[in-house]
C-alpha cells in the first residue's frame, strides 16, 4: 500500500466482513470509549482536530459540518451515509460496505452519539447487490449483538440504522437529491440555503457523509486526532481510497497517504500503462474532475491542495488512467451520454444543456461537425456553471472544458477531415 | 401484494414516526422483485396502505431507471457502456451479446428467457467491462466469458413468454445457487 493504510489496514478474507473477525480485531471498543467516556462534543472536537476532509468529492471538513448541529435544539436530527456510489471511475465505496461492513456500523454509532441522532440511514445504490447485503447482515448482526436498538452497551444511548436502497438515479448521489429521495419521492436535488444540515431529512438538522468519511471516525476516535494528522500532509491529514481503472496494468482499489507521488503511484503500486504504452492523460477523481495530462499528472503529489494547484481535484478519488492512441472525442462521447443520461431534468440549463451538448458531440463522431461546435459546446458549459440547483451541469461543463482545453486538435480534426485522428479508438491492444 | 403487507409493517419499527412516505422505494422495490415488475393493483394497493398520493408512486416509478412496468424476459442482462468499461471492451460485448442473443438493447428475445439492456457505471470499473445479470455481476467479461455464460443460463430452467405471468421468487436463489457468483473476492466464488 502506498503509505499507511488506516481503513485497509487488515487481510481480506472469506470472513474477514463478519462481527466476530471485527471483534478479533478490536472492533466496536472505540463505540464503548465513545459512549462511555466522551460528550458528544468531545467527539466533535476531537473530529475538527483531526482535520479529517470529505471524501465524497467535495473534501469539505468534516469537524465544521458536524459543528452546525445544534444538540440542544430539541428537535430530531439524522444521519445519512452516502453510499450511492455512482461517479464513474469510483468504487471505493463498495470495498468497504463489502469489506468493512462492521467498520461503518461502528462508525455511524459513533457519529450519531456525536451529533444526537436517534435514526440513522444508509442510502445505497440499487445496483449494489452484494454490498448490500453484506452490509445488511452485519447490521443485523450489531442488532443481536446489542450495538444497535435500544440501551446499546447498557448506556441510555439507541440507534437505527436503515439501509435504503435507490433505484438508478446518479443524481441521488448529490445530498440533497438523497434526501429527496429517502423520503420517497423523485430524486430531485434542493436549493440551498437552508443547508441541510438546518433543514434536511423532512426538514430537520440531517448530517450527510460519504461511506469513506464515515469509515474514518473510528480510527479517529480510537487512536485520536493527534495520530491521525501524523498520516497524510498538514492541509489534507489522513488518506484517500482511490478506485483506479481504464488503461492500468492493476486495477483495483488503493488506499494512498494524501502528499503520496503520482509517478509511483502509477507506475509502481499499479504496474503501469496496460500494453506497456505511454500515459495520455488521467481523469483524477471521478469524470466530473478536469483531466491531467501525464505532463501535468507526473510531478504532482496525490493530495487536494496540489490537485488544486494542477487545476483539477481529487474528487471521489475515481482515478481513471488513458494511455496514448485514446480517442478524446469518443472519450467525451461516452461522457456526454452520460450526463444527458442522468440528468434529472429540473434545471433547464442542464435538462437542455445537456441534450445538446450530446446531439453536438454525436454530430461531430458521425462526421457533420462544423466548425464552430466546439465554441458552442465551451458557451453551453459555461451557461450551465452555477445556474442550476447542483453541481451536474457544472461538472458536465467542467469535465467539456476540460478536455476541449487540452485536446482541441483531436476535435478539430475530426470536424475537417471527418474521422478520428486516433481511429476512434477507447481501448488498446493488449501487448 | 396483499401478501407483501406484513413484511411492510415489520420495517415500520426502524424508521422514525411520520416516515411512511419513505417506505414508497422499498415498497415498490419488493413488489418488483415478487412480480417481476409494478402492475396497475400493486400501485393502488401500496397507495392505499400507504396512504401517499397516487401521483407520488407513479413519479417515483418514471424517475429511477430500475423501475419497470411491464415485465421482463427471465434473464436480464445489463451491460455497463460508462468510460472504463468502453476503455476495457464494453462496446465490442455489447456487439457480442446483440450477435448472439439476436436482439438490440431494450429487447427481449421471443422465447422470453433473455432481456438485454444498457446502463451507465455500474461502479465496477475495476474489473471492466461488467455486466450485471439479473442482481448479480458478472465482472472481467470476455467473449468466452460471454459465450460460457450463456451456455451455462440456457441450463437454467424458467424460459416465458413476454407478457405472460412471471415468476421471479427463485431468481435470487437461483443465482446464489449457480456455481459463478462472481466477486471481486475470489474467498466466496467456491
Amino acid at each position: 500500500m502506498p503509505g499507511t493504510p488506516l481503513i485497509m489496514n487488515f487481510p481480506v478474507t472469506g470472513t474477514s466482513h463478519l462481527l466476530a473477525d471485527y471483534l478479533a480485531r478490536g472492533g466496536y471498543k472505540t463505540v464503548e470509549k465513545a459512549l462511555k467516556t466522551m460528550s458528544p462534543g468531545d467527539v466533535t472536537k476531537e473530529v475538527m482536530a483531526a482535520g479529517l476532509l470529505g471524501h465524497g468529492g467535495a473534501a469539505f471538513p468534516v469537524g465544521r459540518k458536524w459543528s452546525v448541529i445544534k444538540l440542544d435544539d430539541g428537535v430530531p436530527h439524522y444521519l445519512c451515509c452516502n453510499a450511492d456510489e455512482g461517479e464513474p471511475g469510483t468504487f471505493k465505496d463498495r470495498w468497504i460496505l463489502e469489506n468493512a461492513p462492521h467498520l461503518l456500523v461502528e462508525s455511524m454509532a459513533i457519529a450519531s452519539h456525536a451529533l444526537g441522532v436517534r435514526n440513522a440511514f444508509v442510502y445505497i445504490r440499487g445496483e449494489f447487490d452484494r454490498p448490500y447485503r453484506r452490509l445488511q447482515a452485519a447490521i443485523d448482526e450489531a442488532y443481536n449483538a446489542g450495538y444497535l436498538g435500544e440501551k446499546i452497551l447498557g448506556t441510555d444511548f439507541a440507534l437505527d440504522i436503515v439501509v435504503y436502497r435507490g433505484a438508478g438515479s446518479y443524481v441521488c448521489g448529490e445530498a440533497s437529491g438523497l434526501i429527496t429521495s429517502v423520503e420517497g419521492k423523485r430524486g430531485y436535488p434542493r436549493n440551498r440555503p437552508p443547508r441541510l444540515t438546518v433543514r434536511g431529512l423532512y426538514q430537520r438538522p440531517t448530517v450527510i457523509n460519504n461511506v469513506e468519511t464515515l469509515a474514518n471516525i473510528t480510527g479517529i476516535i480510537a487512536n485520536g486526532a493527534a495520530a491521525f494528522r501524523k498520516v497524510g500532509t498538514e492541509k489534507s491529514p489522513g488518506t484517500q481510497m482511490v478506485s483506479i481503472s481504464g488503461h492500468i496494468n492493476k486495477p483495483g482499489v488503493y488506499e494512498v497517504e494524501y502528499g503520496y507521488s503520482w509517478s509511483k503511484f502509477l507506475y509502481e503500486d499499479c504496474g503501469g500503462i496496460l500494453g506497456g504504452k505511454d500515459l495520455k492523460c488521467v481523469i483524477p477523481g471521478g469524470i466530473s474532475t478536469k483531466v491531467l495530462t501525464r505532463a501535468e499528472v507526473e510531478p504532482t503529489a496525490m493530495d487536494n491542495q496540489s490537485l488544486a494547484a494542477a487545476g483539477s481535484s481529487l474528487g471521489s478519488g475515481g482515478m481513471i488512467v488513458i494511455a496514448e492512441g485514446t480517442c478524446m472525442v469518443r472519450l467525451l462521447q461516452v461522457m456526454l451520454r452520460f450526463y444527458h443520461h442522468e440528468s434529472c431534468g429540473q434545471c433547464t440549463p442542464c435538462r437542455e444543456g445537456m441534450g445538446w451538448m450530446h446531439r453536438l458531440i454525436d454530430r461531430i463522431v458521425a462526421g457533420n461537425g462544423r466548425p464552430e461546435d466546439i465554441e458552442t459546446l465551451i458557451r453551453i458549459s459555461h451557461a450551465n456553471d452555477g445556474t442550476t440547483i447542483c453541481g451536474m451541469g457544472d461538472a458536465a461543463g467542467y469535465a467539456t472544458v476540460g478536455i476541449l482545453a487540452k485536446y482541441r486538435h483531436e476535435f478539430e480534426h475530426w470536424i475537417t477531415h471527418k474521422r478520428s485522428l486516433c481511429d476512434g479508438r477507447l481501448e488498446v491492444a493488449h501487448a | 401484494v396483499k401478501h407483501l403487507i406484513p413484511e411492510f409493517e415489520s420495517w415500520k419499527k426502524r424508521y422514525p414516526a411520520g416516515f411512511e412516505s419513505s417506505l414508497v422505494l422499498p415498497c415498490l422495490r419488493r413488489i418488483q422483485e415478487d412480480r417481476g415488475y409494478v402492475a396497475d393493483e400493486d400501485i393502488a394497493a401500496l397507495v392505499d396502505w400507504l396512504k401517499v398520493p397516487r401521483m407520488q408512486v407513479e413519479s417515483v416509478l418514471s424517475y429511477y431507471t430500475q423501475f419497470r412496468r411491464k415485465p421482463i424476459g427471465r434473464w436480464h442482462l445489463q451491460a455497463c457502456r460508462n468510460v472504463t468499461c468502453s476503455m476495457r471492451g464494453a462496446e465490442t460485448l455489447i456487439g457480442d451479446i446483440e450477435t448472439k442473443l439476436g436482439i438490440k438493447p431494450g429487447e427481449t428475445t421471443p422465447d422470453g428467457r433473455f432481456t438485454f439492456s444498457l446502463v451507465e457505471c455500474l461502479g465496477s470499473c475495476g474489473t471492466a467491462p461488467v455486466l450485471m445479470v439479473n442482481d448479480t455481476y458478472r465482472e472481467n467479461m470476455s467473449a468466452e466469458k460471454l459465450e460460457q455464460l450463456l451456455l451455462e443460463l440456457a441450463k437454467e430452467p424458467g424460459s416465458r413468454k413476454p407478457g405472460s405471468e412471471p415468476n421471479f421468487a427463485d431468481q435470487r436463489g437461483a443465482a446464489k445457487g449457480s456455481a459463478h457468483e462472481l466477486g471481486s473476492d475470489p474467498a466466496e466464488r467456491k
